[in-house]
């Protein structure tokens, strides 16, 4: 009986962790996406001279932006890039600088290199994205590039001019919230999904629960009851994987 | 337009009956049988296919609503007498302390299956069901008997009618709107058709491996999951996660090889899940009878009745079928069973006979066997299935090269279904190995079903014998079941490779539904019109017109690849749909087409008042929000000279609706 009650405690402490976990632990949400039908082509080399830069809006805050980036030397070699947002195009007012990141030749094709801004940047039309590449680089450094206007509203820019219509730089917006945060904007936004995902995870859970409950007092019933200290924290990091990507909408 | 709460009880409630009196009759047809898992499964198919063959039999000599009346006076008979029976004699559930375990699986599918269901009306996740079935059964609903079609309304559709007719029956005695009256025909078709599958290879084998065969039959799916790494996606984002959902669910669960998840099928088209459930019915009932469980002549007649309901809602069953009931003569006759091999015959040969009493392609076949001449038989594609290489999609495997066409033991085949593969050649050894010829049923009908599209050529639609694929698929999944009993329970030795095997397998088999699960949610994130009240607002006013009436949709599609898809907001949809218009346009290459594209696509550019009364349209039905320049200019002239008339104007401007001129109608 006291390691029934030690389980029972053990599982109810388990459920309670994870949960509190994925609802408190922020993690990057992607604002926005790229399809698989837009065409990608590398865009560069690019440098201190030849800067590339992107018009956009924010249709909600953000505080990281990513960018996939091509380094152009051997295996490892790595480049510290640095981007800046300006209001109203090139040359505009400075809004935030990002912190410094490294991007790296890999084996992949590009490398998604994860630029961290100081503070939360306001949702707004008109912003622009700069790329500073460091003079005297050794290796030629590549973007990424979307054909189809992929942004009706943005423009992509190369050394300060605007490029062809219909091209866009491949960027990604996120923001940096724990769930219990973004619930609210999902639930603004996305009331559908929010409802599917609650009710998968509660179902998910409870198949965890009535999985343990019968393969203990069916199959395994010669077994010490400690075994659901085995079982229940796979069984509930199951239903937390679902819990995380139910999210990621 | 939208249903209301208690519109989702009262058709499930309808569509439930005749589950009900199907779970009666299997009551009696199985004098001996107390098992609800054996009773239920068969009956509840049954009951599916005799609701749809009854309906459409009766809808041609009286009204739908008579019709539907008739048959739910009969099932609400036999639904009470089963509620009378029960109190007296219960029927036994027997699932021991799985009972939850079943349950809480079972709750999970079922509401995948109603999530999967919304999305294809509201969500464009798929466009068959909310652009062809609900459309019929609106139309059906409106009155339209003998059905005109309505993207060609000067011409019949009778194809694949029996789930729209069964849908609209039950909307007609709920007095619900089509949507919530198709998503409780496949909530309840599903339960059925898995219940099914559960009977039937409970009595060929074991309760476990009945649960087993009902649970892979509905997450079985491509092993797509396998291909993830090598996925051309996902390369401009920071999220692993989203990496999973730029591929999306839908393309996670469809074949290289074509074939998909259960889960797919149900947003595609409900109408293949009601054939499915009938189907199920009749197979569990044939194999009840080829043991001592069953009363042979009766049996013989309710399966006949059943197996012409299968036809009528997914005719590509009926061979299937036919073809496995045929094939357990020989095994009766050899065991000295000539009363079960007559009557398996019987029934197979007298189901394919009732099929033909309503209308429906069968019967025009068997009518003119000149206008089946699309369909053609050889053996120079044997051992291939149809592949995704006819269409211009890349594959998750991205060494294939595109072909439409893959052997059966070709390296794509084993790398997107090796579980079937492995299933189907299993079990049959496992009967071997046993001396019990049963146990090959699922592998040998599901062999059937996979080399048919190896012979029969669709010479219209190259790709569409793909549907005897995906029932090879369904059937190699219980197949896969007893292969992984067997293993499990094979002791030899101290190692337990027989049981990792079995295990590999089921991960094989589920492993892209235990990894599209996550991403349900996203399947019903972005609805498909984002001016839904306007379209609705302006579907609901057409339909509250005298039927029938003819449009133009202004944009509007005018091929059939555009009408698979979300133009315009998908207006076209809801507008045939919800707002019951016919729009002479032309369908698909097996209709009329060239009967009317040239007409509609002159009077879409033109809007002349002759274009328009040649093809009798009374209706312009246009997306203000969609209008290019000149468009809007080729309308503003029509109204200047007086040739259409606004007449309905959606609360938000986006939907505008004008009368033809010289139209007299509504």
């Amino acid at each position: 009986m006291a390691k029934r009650r030690l389980a029972v405690i053990a599982t109810a402490i388990s459920v309670v962790g994870l949960w509190c976990a994925v609802l408190l632990i922020p993690v990057d949400w992607p604002l926005s996406a790229y399809q698989s039908e837009n065409a990608v082509f590398p865009l560069g080399p690019v440098s201190a001279v030849v800067q590339p830069g992107q018009m956009f809006s924010a249709t909600e805050p953000f505080d990281v932006l990513a960018a996939p980036v091509r380094v152009g030397g051997p295996f490892g070699s790595a480049v510290t890039l640095h981007t800046r947002i300006r209001l109203d195009g090139p040359g505009g007012a400075t809004v935030v600088e990002s912190s410094p990141a490294e991007a790296e030749s890999t084996h992949g094709a590009y490398q998604m290199v994860l630029f961290r801004l100081p503070k939360t940047i306001a949702a707004r039309d008109g912003y622009f994205l700069e790329f500073d590449i460091p003079r005297g680089t050794s290796w030629p450094i590549f973007l990424a590039a979307i054909s189809g206007d992929k942004e009706p509203d943005g423009r992509l820019f190369m050394a300060g001019s605007p490029s062809h219509e219909g091209q866009d730089l491949a960027y990604q917006l996120l923001r940096r919230q724990s769930v219990g945060e973004r619930l609210p904007t999902w639930w603004g936004a996305n009331r559908g999904s929010v409802v599917v995902g609650v009710g998968l995870v509660l179902l998910v859970h409870l198949i965890s629960f009535t999985a343990i409950r019968s393969l203990r007092l069916e199959s395994l019933r010669r077994l010490p009851d400690g075994l659901v200290l085995g079982l229940a924290p796979p069984a509930l990091l199951a239903a937390a994987y679902f819990a995380l990507f139910f999210i990621v909408l | 337009m939208i249903a209301q709460p208690y519109e989702y009880a009262t058709t499930l409630l309808m569509a439930a009956l005749p589950c009900a009196a199907g779970v009666q009759l299997a009551r009696w047809l199985l004098p001996r049988e107390h098992r609800l898992l054996v009773v239920g499964g068969v009956g509840s198919g049954l009951g599916v296919g005799m609701v749809t063959f009854g309906i459409a039999a009766l809808v041609q000599i009286v009204p739908l609503l008579a019709a539907a009346i008739s048959v739910n006076a009969v099932s609400t008979l036999l639904a009470a007498r089963l509620i009378w029976q029960w109190r007296r004699d219960p029927l036994q559930l027997d699932l021991g302390r799985l009972k939850w375990l079943v349950g809480a699986l079972l709750l999970l599918i079922l509401f995948i299956v109603g999530v999967e269901f919304v999305s294809s009306v509201w969500h464009a996740n798929t466009h068959e069901n909310l652009l062809i079935r609900l459309g019929l059964a609106a139309h059906f609903l409106a009155g339209n008997w003998p059905p005109a079609h309505p993207w060609e309304p000067d011409t019949a559709f009778f194809y694949r009618f029996g789930a729209p007719l069964w849908t609209a029956a039950v909307g007609l005695l709920s007095g619900a709107d089509v949507f919530a009256a198709g998503l409780s025909v496949t909530m309840v078709s599903v339960l059925a058709f898995l219940w099914g599958v559960l009977a039937a290879v409970t009595l060929l084998v074991d309760k476990i491996t009945g649960l087993l065969a009902a649970f892979l039959v509905a997450v079985a799916g491509p092993q797509n999951f396998l291909a993830l790494p090598n996925a051309p996606f996902g390369e401009l984002t920071a999220s692993s996660a989203q990496k999973l959902v730029d591929i999306g669910p839908a393309r996670l669960q469809e074949g290289y090889v074509l074939g998909e998840s259960f889960q797919q099928l149900v947003p595609f088209s409900y109408a293949l899940v009601v054939g499915l459930a009938a189907a199920a019915g009749v197979g569990a009932l044939a194999v009840a009878m080829s043991g001592a469980h069953a009363r042979l002549a009766s049996s013989f007649l309710v399966g006949s009745v059943a197996f012409a309901g299968m036809s009528v809602s997914a005719e590509h069953l009926l061979p299937v079928l036919a073809t496995a009931l045929f094939l357990t003569v020989p095994v009766h006759l050899a065991s000295g069973r000539r009363s079960q091999a007559i009557s398996l015959v019987g029934l197979a040969l007298a189901g394919s006979l009732l099929a033909l009493v309503p209308e429906g392609p069968l019967a025009e076949i068997a009518r003119g066997p000149s206008r089946a001449s699309f369909l053609s038989f050889n053996t120079s594609d044997l051992f291939t299935v149809p592949t995704h290489g006819v269409f211009p999609e890349p594959s998750l495997f991205m060494s294939t090269v595109p072909k439409p066409r893959a052997g059966v033991m070709d390296p794509v085949t084993w790398k997107g279904f090796a579980w079937v593969l492995i299933g189907i050649s299993g079990s049959a050894l496992v009967a071997v190995r046993r001396g019990r010829a049963g146990l090959a049923a699922p592998a040998a009908v599901g062999l059937i079903a996979l080399l048919i599209p190896g012979t029969l050529r669709d010479e219209l639609n190259p790709w569409n014998t793909w549907r005897f694929t995906q029932v090879g698929l369904l059937l190699a999944a219980p197949a896969l079941a007893i292969l992984v009993i067997a293993l499990w329970r094979w002791r030899r030795g101290r190692l337990h490779l027989a049981k990792l095997a079995a295990t590999g397998l089921v991960g094989l088999a589920a492993g892209t539904w235990l990894v599209s699960l996550s991403l349900l949610p996203g399947v019903v994130r972005t609805l498909e019109s984002p001016v839904l009240e306007d379209e609705l607002t302006a579907a609901s006013y057409v339909a509250q017109l005298e039927y029938p009436q003819r449009a133009l949709l202004l944009p509007g599609p005018r091929t059939f690849i555009e009408l698979s898809s979300s133009m315009a907001d998908g207006m076209h949809k809801y507008a045939v749909t919800f707002g019951r218009l016919q729009v002479p346009m032309g369908f698909d290459n097996r209709g009329a087409r060239e009967r009317y594209a040239d007409d509609y696509a002159r009077a879409q550019d033109a809007l002349s008042p002759s274009d328009l009364g040649a093809l009798g349209i009374d209706l312009v039905y246009t997306a203000q929000n969609h209008l290019s320049p000149e468009q809007r200019r080729t309308l503003d002239q029509a109204l200047a000279r007086g040739t259409l008339a606004p007449v309905f104007t959606s609360p938000g401007g986006s939907r505008v609706i004008y009368r033809v001129a010289s139209s007299n109608s509504g």
